[in-house]
């Protein structure tokens, strides 16, 4: 189980004290399922980490996991009540985090869908770009996915300068953000790149490389790709800064097709019941797009969906009673809307409680 | 005046001064309008039996291949070598994809389908209305349930081919029995008499054969092989874990550069071993059945499998792996008395049983149309084409003795003490003709020590890490200077 350690503590992380977490849930996050409630459990337990991190776990793998946790007294519980972590586990997990990094810069679901197209395509570009510095022009590429190819096809077609003027330009801005990370990220990342000298390194001989497991460094580079988005989504004007924005459009931003439609039409300023109308989905269903957006997007603002009068109610309630509960809310306001509910819950979420 | 026309293509679109043995049979063949099955052996370069005659005919050359790995990887090769009029069509094209190529078909000259994409409907209906130079079905033994990977999709194309108007037909295989031939040409309503057969012997006589009995040293035989073998090698494996273990081992306690590959691996990881191993960084690949279709390494030197494959025609396709460039190889399959259960326990997963096989037939339409459990496919697969259970329930039994038979023969290959060769071509009907030197390891008990070296390749990790400035800078063919 040596090799596995490093994916046991992350598991560990994901629990905490006061909720108690079951498999059958913590499966759907490792798998990134987008159900209100997922995203909610995500926001509530700071699980972002983990969304859609291992899209092939299944639930009897991940099982097996926690009950090891189990017996080594970490974790305590049963699947049918779920699991806390016990005195000892808590001890146990900072203990090993203190000397293990824990991918902490992925903070929200902003990007989650977008991490791995990203890793893919910017490998495959800083394949093309390298292979064009040394003109060459027959080589295989690394990345055989036709639809990461056909992608690139399509930014690089919509390019206005040269390939050998994009090709430098590109190095220049990653070197001069690579620099800006830790020796270790940028070690991860240019390991990764295959070009014409080199063939990338594989998970596992980057791992050695680095003296980790190879489960610690899949979640590290899902680390350093969320670092790179975020900066170059800050550098305005810059090719790599285009690549996030144009990969952000390709992915729909984060949402699902359905909600980003809501989206674009509230933007517009039509309301939720046009919306519904005009999309012709129910009610409910676009409550729901509107509380993905928040979940997402965290500075999506959702005032304008939510009375100023109930916002202050609710917001006053849960300062006189933390654990206040939608059925509650109910009884007191009994047109209350669970979208109110949960939009402000997520807010205290956001601002500490 | 033909032939002059063909070299002259063959070097233009393939940089090929020479054809190799049957290529150019297959190539007229096509020309000729005329049907064909090529048997060809591995490594002898079938593609351009379809690829050269897709130049000279008007049309386009439609290839049903099985594997979305070795689609991309001609694809991949024709455009490396100009060709833009090329396509894939699988589940992996994207929707955009799709549309794309479906509105350009007019304009291709070679489309990759997979057997499941062809079935649609609508593309049928575009593929009619337009001039088929060639119908390859490649890997065309997966027609046959007899053979090693019997697709049930590709049942189908002998329906499809008549739908596209019965158009030039060519079947390619590497390995095929004479009655999986006959199933072949069968299913695909080829017509037998005019069906001009191109079949060139399944042998490598480049490769050399040897069988090495263990007793409970399996793995120390192993180290000892590949830490004297010369040259890039592959080890095969059933398990997993054992070549995650084994790569390992030769890694740490050896220093080799040996690398596991399997379905674990993340996709990039896959090519980028590949790709190591192609270009040397890596002599040694820990590798379950995955690897390998579509591995162009001419090199390869050695391969070895730690346990006994399931039939002669996958032993067959593995080791063919072996020697491509021509020069002399070795493939050695190591045995333990005992390893054929684990073939057994294999094969008892692959085929649906009674009890399974009767729930499918009475609750077919409770069962989603598009399973993974390649068991129930299959069983899907006699409901759909209507086949009465009990007949259903022979095939399948059949098969599995089949299966059994042919691992028979694999047990009796290792424990064979007449010519090893001999024996295994024997399987496809074939006799050794002109027996090469070193040919086996009865005729040669010291076979291996012919590819011993002295001077095996060890790594030193230390020269190996270049910090991340450097390895930039090479990459990107920059010095400090040019980043100001």
């Amino acid at each position: 189980m040596k090799q596995y350690r490093y994916f046991l503590m992350f598991i560990l992380k994901l629990f905490n004290k006061d909720y108690p977490s079951k498999s059958s849930q913590l499966i759907h996050v490792f798998n990134g399922r987008r159900t209100p409630s997922i995203l909610y459990k995500v926001e509530n337990e700071q699980l972002h980490p983990a969304f859609g991190l291992f899209k092939e776990l299944t639930k009897e793998q991940l099982q097996k996991l926690i009950n090891q946790l189990v017996r080594e007294q970490l974790l305590e519980g049963t699947e049918q009540d779920g699991y806390i972590k016990t005195e000892k586990g808590i001890n146990q997990v900072a203990q090993y985090f203190n000397q293990h990094a824990f991918p902490d810069s992925i903070t929200s679901l902003e990007n989650a869908t977008l991490r791995t197209p990203f890793y893919y395509q910017f490998q495959l570009l800083g394949q093309i770009f390298s292979e064009k510095r040394y003109e060459n022009n027959k080589y295989s590429p690394t990345i055989k996915d036709p639809v990461h190819q056909e992608s690139i096809k399509m930014w690089l077609s919509n390019q206005p300068e040269k390939m050998d003027q994009l090709a430098q330009q590109w190095s220049n801005e990653l070197y001069r953000l690579l620099n800006a990370l830790s020796e270790e990220e940028a070690y991860i990342v240019v390991g990764k790149l295959t070009g014409h000298p080199f063939v990338g390194r594989t998970n596992r001989q980057l791992a050695e490389e680095l003296d980790m497991e190879p489960f610690e460094l899949i979640i590290r580079t899902e680390q350093v790709m969320e670092t790179i988005i975020k900066k170059s989504r800050s550098e305005k004007g810059t090719l790599l800064n285009d690549f996030v924005d144009y990969l952000d459009k390709r992915t729909y931003f984060g949402l699902s097709k359905s909600t980003l439609d809501t989206y674009y039409m509230i933007g517009e300023g039509k309301g939720l019941e046009e919306v519904s109308e005009i999309r012709k989905l129910k009610i409910s269903t676009i409550r729901e797009h509107i509380l993905e957006i928040y979940l997402i997007h965290p500075d999506f603002d959702f005032t304008p969906f939510i009375p100023k009068e109930i916002y202050m109610k609710l917001k006053q309630s849960f300062l006189q009673q933390p654990s206040y509960m939608f059925k509650q809310a109910k009884v007191e306001q009994p047109d209350m809307l669970f979208m109110w509910f949960r939009l402000i819950e997520i807010e205290r979420i956001r601002n500490g409680r | 005046m033909v032939d002059k026309t063909l070299e002259q293509i063959l070097l233009k679109k393939f940089n090929y001064r020479t054809f190799r043995p049957g290529q150019e049979e297959a190539i007229l063949a096509a020309l000729q309008s005329q049907d064909s099955l090529v048997m060809l052996p591995t490594g002898s370069g079938k593609s351009i039996c379809y690829q050269l005659p897709g130049y000279m005919k008007e049309g386009l050359v439609v290839i049903v291949s099985p594997l979305l790995s070795l689609m991309q990887d001609q694809v991949e090769k024709l455009k490396a070598n100009g060709e833009r009029q090329v396509a894939a069509l699988n589940s992996l094209s994207s929707r955009a994809e799709k549309n794309r190529i479906f509105k350009q078909l007019h304009l291709l000259k070679f489309l990759y389908i997979s057997p499941e994409m062809i079935q649609f409907d609508f593309l049928m209906q575009r593929l009619k209305q337009l001039k088929i130079a060639l119908f390859v079905v490649d890997e065309a033994h997966c027609i046959s349930q007899w053979g090693m990977d019997f697709r049930p999709d590709y049942l189908k194309m002998g329906e499809i081919r008549r739908k596209l108007n019965n158009p030039t037909t060519m079947a390619l295989t590497a390995t095929a029995t004479e009655s999986v031939r006959n199933e072949i040409k069968e299913s695909l309503h080829m017509n037998h008499e005019e069906t001009q057969e191109i079949i060139h012997s399944v042998d490598r006589k480049a490769i050399k054969l040897k069988v090495a009995i263990c007793d409970g040293n399996k793995k120390e035989r192993l180290t000892e092989l590949v830490n004297q073998l010369k040259g890039a090698g592959v080890i095969y494996f059933s398990s997993k874990k054992l070549a995650d273990e084994i790569a390992e081992t030769l890694r740490t306690d050896h220093g080799l550069k040996a690398e596991s590959y399997h379905s674990d691996l993340t996709v990039d990881d896959k090519v980028k071993v590949q790709q190591q191993f192609i270009d040397n960084t890596i002599q040694l690949i820990c590798a379950t059945s995955a690897f390998g279709m579509g591995i162009d390494k001419p090199d390869i030197r050695f391969v070895i499998h730690y346990h006994m494959p399931a039939n002669p025609e996958m032993y067959l396709q593995e080791i063919g792996r072996c020697s491509r460039d021509g020069k002399e190889g070795i493939a050695i399959l190591l045995f333990e008395a005992g390893d054929q259960y684990l073939q057994m326990r294999l094969q008892e997963n692959a085929l649906p049983d009674e009890s399974l096989l009767n729930y499918i037939y009475k609750n077919n339409l409770k069962i989603k149309a598009e399973q993974a459990d390649p068991k129930v496919q299959i069983g899907q697969f006699y409901v759909n084409a209507e086949i009465p259970y009990n007949v259903a329930l022979y095939q399948i039994q059949n098969r599995e003795k089949l299966k059994q038979n042919q691992l028979d023969y694999m047990l009796k290959y290792v424990y064979h003490t007449g010519c090893k060769r001999a024996f295994l071509l024997h399987y496809f009907d074939e006799a050794v003709m002109n027996k090469p030197a070193n040919c086996c390891s009865s005729c040669d008990p010291s076979l291996e020590q012919h590819f011993f070296s002295e001077d095996i390749e060890r790594t030193n990790k230390n020269t190996e890490k270049l910090d991340w400035k450097t390895r930039f800078k090479q990459l990107y063919k920059i010095d400090e200077e040019s980043m100001n």
